[in-house]
């Protein structure tokens, strides 16, 4: 219990999920993990366990039926966490937007700290999001 | 006596890209029945594109239905509208639409390896692929401006030309990649751990390809030779130098290996491509507002891709049908779950390379 | 097997494929499709780039003067750049430029 919060900062874990997005952001955030862009040398492992989670990445426009798991997820992950919005269509919707099944990005349900614009938003992109995560969560 | 356990995977899952929600049914280690939930992802994009986008913008729409075949969506959807408005593009831009196609196949084809070699407890493989897939997508960004979402295809043609510096970087990393994937054939046959743990596993037969309605590389795998690039001559595949590639048992360790020659025979068409450009029109003028309907066919990387699209002389479309690969594919996928091993469930889902937001649109 | 001790001796040798980015600055190609930007000066306000945007990204608002003011969200763009081709006056009044939007 010492530093924890020292040791947080230097290896934040990411949980990943997808709300009903395109995958064209869900495979730029796996090409970040592969060597050209490398996140692990900042210290982010992909998990998928909520329980272990510190930034939470999600993707998509949030249809009706992830709902639920979002908020679930969400409720899981210990404090301090922070929300990174990736692509266009999770934070605003998109061109998803007032399509009769989905809810317009996913502030209208989680508090969202960070929005990452761009569709598909490049590797360079989310880096730039998940360091400012780190910043945000240094923080909190 | 035995005892049947319920073990879901899904819908969050590290090994699963999207949300699907699978139900196994399992006895000791043998998979016995599975249930499948598939329609998390659903958006409503057919109905938005009859009501909300005019027909000019349904193109960038449904470029979003997916994002590992969007060039296919709306390549499509481009090929159906100019059959009802009765445009005839030149031969360039039947190429370049083709090379975009081809590379989107490349990428595509060289993300499931990947994900196939993680699943199995590779992951060094993984980081190899996807730092050679890092040399198509450079190619992608350079010619289209932009990594996935190429929003390359409009109608009456493309929307960019090809510089000569593009051509030269594709040629350059169009060698290298054929050399990386003739290394990767020779590791996809040999290596332990991604090639003969997998023979046999996972096996879909030659009748059951037929039976099940098996798509794209599961059912070439499997020796069936569907393919919509060798059936349709709506744009010119024979010129460009497409062959045929089959597999025989329809194991994963087949369906790999398709995947990969598929790959360097993508990478031959490229180059053909490149190498026999001309100089041209990249765009054909049009006039009118599209009436009537019209059937599309094309060969997306995870099997036939279908379009029916019906239109009554307005801006806004009257019909927008889209079936997916994916689709047609699950009753094959539950049929070779039943009787295979638990343990290798993520693998054998990886190689069917399933694509959910397809599904479910 | 002596084939792949080979090669990792020669990976150990290798040049690193890592890109250090944040420290380290990536090189984009030629033609990134980035922001979308405007100048009023150029605009003739024929309202084009409004009509043809598949997720209304460009709105033109009304104000008490005779021309309209012109919003931008880059959080609801998709970057397509079908704005600029339809645009009567492209790379003067409205271009697509090679800047990365702003993380907020
Ligand atoms: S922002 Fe665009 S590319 Fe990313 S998930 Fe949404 S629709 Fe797909
Ligand atoms: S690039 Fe596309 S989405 Fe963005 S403002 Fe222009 S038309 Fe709209
Ligand atoms: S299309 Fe161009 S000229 Fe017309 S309103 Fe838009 S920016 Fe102005």
């Amino acid at each position: 219990m010492l530093h924890i919060k020292r040791f947080l900062k230097k290896s934040p874990w990411v949980l990943h999920y997808n709300t009903g997005s395109c995958n064209g952001c869900d495979i730029e955030i796996l090409a970040c993990l592969s060597p050209r862009y490398d996140l692990e040398r900042l210290g982010v492992l992909n998990t998928g366990n909520p329980k272990q989670a510190d930034i939470f990445l999600v993707t998509g426009p949030l249809t009706h039926r992830c709902h639920d798991r979002l908020l679930q997820l969400y409720s899981q992950i210990p404090d301090p966490k922070v929300v990174v919005a990736v692509g266009s269509c999770t934070c605003t919707g998109g061109v998803f937007k007032d399509m009769y099944n989905v809810n317009n990005g996913i502030d209208s349900l989680i508090p969202v700290d960070v929005y990452v614009p761009g569709c598909a938003s490049s590797p360079e992109l989310i880096m730039d999001g998940i360091v400012k995560a780190l910043e945000i969560l240094e923080g909190k | 006596m035995k005892k049947t356990i319920t073990i879901p995977l899904g819908s969050q899952h590290i090994s699963l890209l999207e949300p699907v929600r699978f139900n196994f049914s399992c006895e000791n280690e043998k998979i016995t029945d599975v249930d499948y939930n598939v329609g998390f992802v659903h958006r409503g994009i057919e109905k938005a594109c009859t009501e909300k986008f005019e027909y000019k913008q349904v193109g960038y729409v449904v470029a979003r239905v997916c994002g590992l075949c969007a060039i296919t969506h709306t390549m499509a959807y481009t090929l159906g509208i100019e059959h009802i408005l009765n445009i005839k593009t030149n031969k360039k831009i039947d190429y370049l639409r083709i090379l975009m196609l081809e590379l989107d196949r490349i990428h595509s084809h060289l993300l499931c390896l990947a994900h196939t070699a993680e699943n199995s407890g590779f992951e060094g493989m993984f980081m190899k692929i996807m730092g050679d897939r890092e040399l198509v997508m450079d190619i992608q960004e350079a010619i289209s401006g932009n990594r996935v979402q190429f929003d390359f295809v409009c109608i009456g043609g493309v929307n960019r030309d090809i510089s000569t510096e593009c051509e030269k970087l594709a040629f350059t990393n169009l060698a290298l990649l054929d050399k990386k994937v003739d290394d990767l054939i020779g590791k996809f046959t040999s290596n332990w751990s991604t090639a003969l743990k997998y023979k046999n596993i996972g096996a879909l037969s030659y009748d059951d390809a037929f039976n099940f309605n098996a798509l794209g590389p599961l059912a070439r795998a499997a020796g069936a030779a569907i393919d919509v690039r060798a059936e349709s001559s709506i744009l010119p595949y024979k010129e460009v130098g497409y062959k045929m590639i089959l597999g025989q048992n329809g194991d994963i360790y087949d369906r790999n290996l398709v995947r990969l020659k598929e790959i360097k025979n993508s990478i031959l068409m490229c180059q053909n491509i490149l190498s026999g450009l001309t100089e041209g029109e990249i765009l054909v003028k049009f006039k009118g507002k599209p009436n009537g309907e019209s059937f599309t066919r094309l060969e997306a990387p995870r099997g036939e891709i279908f379009y029916y699209l019906n239109a009554n002389g307005t801006n806004m479309l009257q019909r927008v049908r889209i079936k997916t690969p994916t689709f047609s594919q699950i009753p094959g996928m539950v049929e070779i779950f039943k009787g295979s091993d638990y343990a290798d469930a993520p693998a054998i889902l990886a190689s069917f390379d399933p694509c959910m937001s397809c599904t479910a649109k | 097997m002596i084939k792949s001790i080979i090669e990792s001796f020669s990976n150990l040798f290798a040049k690193s494929e890592t890109i250090n980015y944040p420290y380290e600055q990536i090189a984009k190609f030629k033609n990134y499709r980035g922001l979308i930007e405007y100048s009023a000066d150029e605009c003739i306000f024929c309202y084009k780039c409004e009509k043809v945007c598949p997720p209304d990204a460009i709105v033109f608002k009304p104000t008490k003067e005779k021309n309209r003011l012109y919003e931008y969200n880059p959080n609801l763009c998709i970057y397509c750049g079908e704005c600029v081709r339809n645009c009567p006056k492209e790379d003067l009044a409205l271009w697509q430029s090679e800047k990365k939007p702003k993380i907020i």
